[in-house]
């Protein structure tokens, strides 16, 4: 077989196979499009197809050749067809390629084979012409777009182009059928060129479309993410816009927005002066259709729009639009609108990317709402601390005056009337400075316990062994009578803020301290041990201890396991070490025996990150301070 | 000697009385004058006479502060006080219950001598207003006069 006839068979053969394969294609999605697509390819393949079957059953006859060629015959006008999806044809084109249909196929049918070069030259010469028109319709419509429009455009155009060259050759050939030999390989391997470009741009495989979707995606968010947040909404939305148009080569594009009151959409991005600051209220159906089924609509004519987008459509001059939500899952956000001359012929592709870009602008949005929510939510939380802090402040002072002058008063009748009081009106007066000096304590820890949890967490290296030893020895110092051993552990050091972590370390000495009064000796240690694979540190006294059976109530504020005529305290000790400690995220529990002593254990985390579930947005109010 | 007067500048009825009793407990016989607002304060130490005109009473050997006083507040009184060359060197000691810090930054940025709390404890209280006096009368070398009578 020589070159030319396997380079025959092989553009023969691959023709069937890209009609077959766009037929399928039609199948699969029942569209309009794609319906002319297969129809185009269908013509040549499948007529070839017929050849060949007819070859081979030997029914070959005049007739059966006549309308086979018919058939391909068809295939101009039906790729005129599909330039009339970009542009309108103008009805003179169109008579024309009919006439030249009609007046070709009577040509074939009448006069049989072998044919006056004239003949075949006039049927080539129409091919041709069509051919060339359409490849210079589809490069204007390349040059008019983008991105992947523009690729498939482009494709199809060279498509045609190669396909006009290989007619031409053809003619060539009839006209000197003697260059046929040289030329007849470059028309095969033309056509095959043209197949492939054709069936590239018009039905390219699924992996293809969605390398290119990706790529405008890739194109999309890198435009978006670059920017600060508070700049990405509007730029998404323009973004959007810009791409919608750049794909279809659309009339005008709009992104909308609902107003606060979520009535109505509002256009809050546009492409066309005719389309800015349009209100679409709850009559425009065709919108609110699309936004609350959040699926994407083409609307192929205007008669479908409802009076608003109809009127904007008419200004316009649109025929046709494209309606994208803009929405997450959970929720819509806004809508695209995009004005089209007439409907296009890669629309799923279109609404296909649009949704996809539409749904990245949505998270944009929802982000930018969230950061909005959160900055609100801040400034209300340091709005109270400030006025917890106004009214704690006040609270404490304004409570303290008349307690001073409670307990002043009582002193000044114990020493200025001390002869005409006996001893129970002494003691009446003892009980009541006594309960007065007690308040002022109550509202000093009540105080110190809220400010806790106000002020920011510091975060630093804490040498706890120092901090102990230093506690111990004012301890030391004050009592100096006492007769307490300290065994405190070198070297244990933490993260955490050095100033709560004194407060902790020194109430549980200062405990230690006082449970362990009643004893002539105590032994009170500080030290860590491991628990469950994380250090714990303990302070351990063998003093006065406590009945486990009461131990979940340690911890909480007021609550005391001693009378106060044993032990002093106000029992907001433990309470205020609980907070300190879980505010710097670890946990405090203990363990004691009456008469035997107590162990207090308390963790903190291993990495100054894990400080503290409160810490951040206190974090941000000492930033921002 | 100069005029010893103590200018105790304090709005709560109660607090001014026992003060004054501390005070007395502790023979301190010293002239006590009662200011019960930062303005009544400012008008003892530059005040206008009935007539017209300046006429000062005397700079008084300390001032007692409180810092919550209705009109003007304690340390805006003190910053008057520390702004005027009359006043500049006046020792003055605030004496109020606030536990805020930044009332006791505040006091010193402003130039006060002494911050003192007042406890609850009235025992305690006397025991304060002793040392104060012992301190500030007598132990204490007061800033000269630069007072023209």
């Amino acid at each position: 077989m020589t070159v030319s006839a396997l380079l025959e068979l092989v553009t023969r053969w691959s023709f069937v196979v890209l009609g077959a394969l766009t037929i399928a294609d039609y199948l699969r999605h029942r569209e309009r499009d794609r319906l002319d697509i297969a129809l185009m390819f269908a013509s040549l393949g499948g007529t070839i197809l017929l050849q060949d079957v007819l070859k081979l059953l030997g029914a070959e006859s005049r007739w059966t050749q006549a309308v086979t060629s018919i058939l391909i015959l068809a295939q101009p006008y039906l790729l005129l067809r599909l330039v009339d999806h970009f542009r309108p044809l103008p009805r003179f084109i169109r008579f024309l390629s009919l006439a030249g249909f009609a007046a070709s196929a009577l040509l074939v049918a009448s006069i049989p084979e072998p044919r006056p070069a004239a003949a075949t030259l006039f049927i080539i010469a129409y091919f041709g012409m069509v051919e060339s028109y359409a490849a210079v319709a589809f490069i204007r419509g390349a040059v008019r777009t983008e991105g992947v429009s523009h690729t498939r455009l482009t494709l199809i155009a060279w498509g045609s182009g190669l396909l006009a060259t290989a007619i031409f050759l053809a003619g060539v050939q009839v006209w000197r059928p003697s260059y046929e030999p040289a030329t007849a390989p470059f028309v095969f391997l033309l056509a095959l060129g043209c197949g492939g470009c054709y069936y590239l741009g018009f039905a390219p495989p699924v992996r293809l479309r969605r390398a290119w979707r990706l790529t405008e995606l890739h194109r999309f968010l890198q435009r978006v993410t670059r920017l600060p947040i508070t700049e990405r909404t509007a730029e998404a939305l323009f973004q959007l816009c810009l791409t919608a148009g750049r794909m279809t080569a659309g009339l005008a594009q709009a992104a909308l927005l609902p107003d606060p009151d979520g009535q109505a959409l509002v256009v809050r991005t546009s492409s066309h002066s005719a389309l800015t600051h349009v209100r679409f209220g709850p009559d425009a159906t065709a919108l609110w259709g699309v936004w609350n089924t959040r699926e994407p609509a083409l609307i192929r004519s205007r008669a479908q729009l409802d009076a608003g987008l109809a009127d904007v459509a008419a200004r316009v001059g649109a025929n046709a639009a494209y309606l994208v939500p803009i929405a997450t899952p959970e929720s819509p956000r806004g809508l695209l609108l995009v004005l089209l001359h007439r409907v296009p012929l890669f629309s799923k592709e279109h609404t296909d990317l649009l949704m996809l870009l539409a749904e990245q602008a949505a998270l944009v949005l929802e982000h930018a709402a969230l950061v909005d929510e959160q900055r609100t939510l801040i400034n209300r939380l340091e709005a109270t601390n400030h006025e917890l802090e106004a009214f704690s402040y006040s609270v404490s002072h304004d409570l303290r005056t008349p307690l001073r002058g409670i307990d002043g008063f009582s002193q000044a009748l114990l020493e200025d009337y001390k002869d005409r009081l006996d001893a129970q009106g002494v003691d009446y007066l003892h009980r009541v400075r006594a309960a007065s000096q007690r308040m002022a304590l109550l509202i000093d820890d009540l105080l110190q316990l809220s400010r806790l949890t106000r002020a920011p967490l510091r975060n630093e290296q804490v040498n706890l062994s120092a901090m102990a030893a230093a506690i111990a020895s004012d301890l030391q110092d004050a009592n100096s009578q006492r007769r307490v051993t300290f065994r405190i552990a070198d070297g244990i050091v933490v993260h955490g803020d050095p100033r709560l972590l004194r407060l902790a370390l020194t109430n549980f000495l200062n405990n230690a301290w006082k449970f362990t009064a009643r004893h002539a000796q105590a032994v009170i240690e500080f030290g860590v041990t491991n628990h469950n694979g994380t250090p714990a540190y303990y302070v351990r006294d063998d003093g006065a201890g406590f009945d486990m059976a009461y131990a979940d109530k340690l911890f909480g504020a007021f609550q005391r396991l001693h009378p106060a005529a044993e032990f002093e305290g106000t029992g907001i000790g433990l309470a205020t070490v609980q907070r300190i400690i879980h505010r710097h995220g670890g946990r405090v529990w203990a363990e004691g025996e009456v008469e035997k002593g107590a162990t207090f254990y308390f963790t903190l985390p291993a990495t100054p990150d894990r400080l503290g579930g409160q810490d951040g947005e206190q974090g941000h109010l000492a930033r921002r301070g | 000697m100069e005029n010893k007067v103590i200018l105790l500048v304090e709005d709560n009825a109660d607090d001014e009385a026992l003060t004054l009793r501390a005070l007395k407990k502790n023979n301190i016989k010293n002239e006590v004058v009662v200011a019960r607002d930062g303005a009544e304060a400012l008008e003892y130490l530059f005040g206008t006479s009935r007539n017209g005109g300046r006429t000062p009473r005397g700079v008084p050997q300390l001032v007692l502060l409180d810092l919550k006083l209705p009109k003007v507040d304690g340390l805006e009184v003190l910053r008057r006080l520390r702004g005027d060359e009359r006043t500049k060197l006046l020792p003055v000691v605030i004496l109020t219950s606030s536990t805020e810090e930044k009332d006791l930054v505040s006091g010193y940025s402003l130039g006060a001598n002494s911050y003192i709390r007042k406890p609850v404890d009235f025992v305690q209280f006397t025991e304060a207003v002793q040392q104060l006096g012992l301190y500030w009368l007598i132990l204490n070398e007061a800033p000269p006069q630069t007072w023209d009578r």
